[in-house]
């Protein structure tokens, strides 16, 4: 769900970039290196990821797949992210320049936050008490749920008008949400099942 | 939308060309924080203009125009019931005045800002846009990651287009249930598992060349006469434009 261009408020827009520059920077500051072309390999996994159509009842819907961006790269999200969006409004027009920042804060931030709960889930749960795909499943519910709040509230923050805009921009995450946490439950548990070192956070 | 020819996009030749990508990615950064603050409709009138002129000399193709400004134009429409009409009684509703005037300074800010990004930053190809945001000094690591993204994106969509014929050779159908999926969620992580393998055999082959985290870039811009001429007629051409506009 991107925000277009040309509908933010100045000081939304400017907060926007101003908080996504510094989550970049701490991005940036934890890859090695080392880690770069495996960062950029992921980024470019995500964003075709976001390309898929996802059949949901008569429609599809396209994932945002922040919150697995997040569980898998951890800080490391935020560049991520933003280069899908970059890429994105580039290749594709969706978004646009001038919302970058607000767009990459509203994926990436819940993003960061979704990523540490099911680290934090995972290392301090006691054994089955909840399991690893669930708990991926509700971490990213809340993840899209996050990002549908900050979408709404920047509309409502950039102007009086946009209340009802907001509600409903809100109300089509709800759709995103309960797909984005069925798939990112069932991609857990499939790389639970390959490659279980995939999941001890690097960045 | 076809990723491959989107990454491919290369616009004709155009004066624009002459210009040091540097300066056009200043230029459209400029330019987009001005349109952003406009409040006037004469001045975010006459920014779509001049935005428009601007496309015109960049000779952006037909398709990619239309494959912008269509959907952006369709995406403001379908906000227009909400931010445009008025409940007036029952199930009667009217157009108000100052959503319909509110509605149509977006429609102008929002082409102004697609058109002036189409015309300065999408007529670069992406790999230069990469190697120039690097001479602006843009942290390292980002353009790094930026154009190894750029190298990898078409990889990593061929690796999943191949997982999703062989999805279709096994006659799957993608509908509303729980099949699809699960299906779905394991070509994603396949696609992710190799990504992985692919990072870690692009770094070993990075490694045996000697890389140490530098990323030797083999394009230089030059800053020329015609930069200067551009600069010193679009920088008064910004500042006049917040003049005008708030003079209104």
């Amino acid at each position: 769900m991107h925000i277009s261009d040309g509908i933010l408020a100045p000081p939304v827009l400017a907060a926007g970039a101003l908080l996504s520059a510094g989550g970049l920077g701490i991005g940036l500051r934890r890859i090695r290196d080392e880690d770069i072309p495996r960062t950029a390999m992921l980024t470019a996994a995500f964003f075709v990821a976001s390309l898929i159509h996802v059949p949901l009842g008569p429609s599809t819907v396209h994932l945002i797949i922040n919150g697995l961006a997040g569980i898998i790269l951890g800080w490391a999200a935020f560049p991520a992210l933003f280069i899908g969006l970059l890429l994105q409004a580039l290749l594709f027009g969706y978004g646009g320049l001038s919302v970058l920042g607000v767009n990459t804060f509203n994926t990436a931030a819940p993003a960061v936050l979704c990523g540490s709960l099911f680290h934090l889930l995972r290392r301090r749960s006691p054994d089955g008490l909840i399991k690893l795909p669930v708990a991926a499943g509700l971490c990213t519910a809340l993840c899209i749920a996050m990002t549908g709040l900050l979408n709404a509230v920047v509309l409502i923050t950039s102007h009086s008008r946009f209340m009802n805009a907001a509600l409903a921009l809100l109300a089509a995450h709800v759709p995103v949400m309960i797909i984005e946490a069925v798939l990112s439950a069932s991609i857990i548990a499939f790389l639970l099942k390959t490659r279980p070192d995939l999941l001890e956070p690097r960045a | 939308m076809n990723l491959t020819d989107s990454l491919n996009n290369h616009y004709p030749a155009s004066v624009l060309d002459r210009l040091d990508p540097r300066l056009r990615l200043l230029a459209a950064l400029l330019l987009i924080t001005v349109i952003i603050l406009l409040q006037s409709r004469p001045a975010l009138a006459t920014v779509l203009g001049g935005a428009i002129v601007m496309a015109v000399a960049a000779r952006p193709p037909l398709t990619v125009t239309l494959t912008r400004i269509i959907p952006l134009n369709v995406m403001l429409a379908l906000f227009f019931p909400f931010i445009a009409l008025a409940h007036v009684q029952g199930l009667q509703f009217g157009v108000s005045a100052k959503g319909l005037h509110l509605f149509i300074d977006i429609v102008l800010r929002a082409n102004a800002l697609l058109i002036t990004a189409l015309a300065l930053v999408g007529s670069l190809d992406i790999p230069v846009l990469g190697h120039a945001l690097v001479h602006l000094r843009v942290p390292r690591r980002l353009a790094h990651l930026l154009l190894f993204t750029i190298r990898y994106l078409e990889v990593m969509h061929r690796e999943f287009m191949a997982l999703s014929r062989a999805a279709r050779v096994r006659n799957f159908h993608p509908g509303a249930n729980r099949h699809t999926y699960r299906t779905l969620a394991a070509m994603v992580g396949q696609l992710l598992l190799r990504s992985l393998d692919r990072a870690e055999r692009i770094l070993k082959a990075m490694k045996c060349r000697g890389y140490n985290g530098q990323f030797h870039l083999l394009r230089h811009f030059s800053f020329r006469a015609c930069d200067a001429v551009f600069a010193l007629c679009f920088v008064p051409g910004c500042v006049l434009l917040i003049v005008f506009d708030r003079m209104l």
